[in-house]
């Protein structure tokens, strides 16, 4: 793909970008920086990029690893603001594979209809009704599942990721 | 939790279902409701989490094995063992060892071999969706042969297949219940998507020349190498896939 064809690809997933950063911040300001630094990442590191491979999850992954080193420094400067830097914590993408075990891990314990509904959301940017159709069920009711789903997820990695969930190694009020 | 309109709302505002009106009033909701915010921030999070490990196949194959079955009910096999004289020379360096072999036409009586399973599966999650996921970019050859060693324990050269206007999009990494395998995505002109699964098998002595059967609009051939079992799957009909089949040069009669 071009520098154009790049460019363009990246407009095309902007509103999901800005969707997601809205979720994961404390507000708009905070959602606006968070896209300005994975764009700014995405362009800088664009030649790593394989054209022909999956844009779309490709900048969801810089979008994620920038939130996550956000989150860090929140975190830190929460916590431990005197003692600690975010260079002394875990590197961000180690949290992330920790993460996603766990959130799959969670998945897989999911009653089947549930994990059906997030994941054939989660491998292709299809509209509900697609989805409902290539799962044979009505369209109310995959969106239930979804639902039902999502929310079971986040209880289960609430419930079990404190214990296991990465944290800061040095720097506590313990280092 | 309330399984109402407003708590699907949040859902649908998460995938991008919402018209700008829509999306505004979310909105609106999670900058008054810290709680609210909060909770679709692991959602999101979460979500993030699992599409990050779909693309880059991380996904459990086991947990998405469900999903997979549902697209196998119903599978019509209507066609035959065919049998020609072609060898495996003629896809060059792709390594495929089967040699030809008797075989009368029948309908097939047993179930599709486990890499056929898992091509149709693969293929109708990642190949048939768009954007399409792929691991090793089929412009990338150094990085598709990476991938074809590290599956299958093997050089492999990937065979392409211009010559009868299919383009080589990608391959992915492929789990089926014998060991590693390999998806390699091709497309037409015309955007219709064509997978061929290369994989460990078990001894299936009658797989050795290609059998094709139908399962919900999907034609599926399949044959056994030396090496590996192969799996091809296309849109019906099955003119295509039997071009392809010649191609790359699959014994049958």
């Amino acid at each position: 793909m071009s520098g154009d064809g790049f460019a363009k690809g990246l407009e095309g997933h902007l509103g999901s970008l800005q969707r997601y950063a809205l979720l994961l911040t404390r507000n708009r300001v905070e959602a606006e920086d968070l896209v300005q630094d994975c764009l700014t990442k995405a362009i800088a590191s664009s030649g790593q990029w394989q054209p022909g491979t999956d844009l779309r999850a490709w900048l969801f992954r810089i979008l994620y690893t920038c939130h996550v080193s956000d989150r860090r420094k929140w975190q830190v400067r929460a916590r431990y603001a005197e003692q600690a830097t975010a260079a002394e914590s875990v590197d961000a993408h180690q949290m992330i594979q920790v993460e996603t075990r766990q959130v799959l891990t969670a998945l897989d314990g999911l009653p089947e209809p549930q994990r059906e509904a997030i994941l054939v959301i989660a491998l292709d940017d299809v509209k509900y009704e697609e989805a409902a159709r290539r799962l044979g069920v009505p369209l109310g009711t995959f969106m239930s599942r979804l639902a039902r789903g999502r929310e079971a997820l986040r209880r289960r990695m609430e419930a079990g990721g404190e214990v296991t969930k990465l944290r800061l190694v040095k720097g506590g009020r313990d280092a | 939790m309330r399984d109402d309109g407003d708590e699907l709302d949040l859902h649908a505002f998460l995938d991008g279902q919402l018209d700008p009106c829509q999306e505004a009033l979310v909105l609106a909701r999670l900058d008054a409701d810290p709680d609210l915010r909060a909770r679709m921030r692991a959602m999101a999070e979460q979500d993030l989490l699992v599409k990050i490990a779909a693309a880059e196949g991380a996904l459990p194959m086991a947990a998405m094995r469900p999903m997979h079955q549902r697209l196998l009910q119903g599978v019509r096999r209507h066609a035959i063992w065919r049998r020609t004289g072609r060898i495996a020379a003629a896809i060059g360096l792709f390594i495929l060892g089967w040699g030809a072999r008797d075989a009368s036409d029948h309908w097939l009586q047993t179930p599709l071999p486990g890499y056929a399973r898992e091509a149709l599966a693969n293929h109708e999650v990642f190949a048939e969706n768009r954007p399409t996921s792929v691991e090793a970019a089929g412009n990338s050859p150094d990085d598709l042969r990476r991938l074809l060693a590290s599956q299958l324990g093997m050089a492999m050269e990937p065979p392409q297949l211009q010559s009868i206007g299919l383009r080589l999009i990608g391959a992915r990494r492929a789990v089926t219940d014998d060991g590693p395998g390999s998806q390699l995505i091709y497309e037409d002109r015309q955007g219709h998507r064509i997978t061929l699964l290369v994989a460990p098998s078990e001894d299936e002595p009658d797989a050795e020349t290609l059998a094709l059967t139908e399962a919900q609009g999907y034609v599926i051939g399949f044959w056994r190498g030396q090496h590996f079992g192969y799996a091809l799957i296309g849109r019906e009909p099955e003119g295509q896939l039997l071009q392809v089949a010649d191609a790359l040069g699959v014994p049958r009669e």
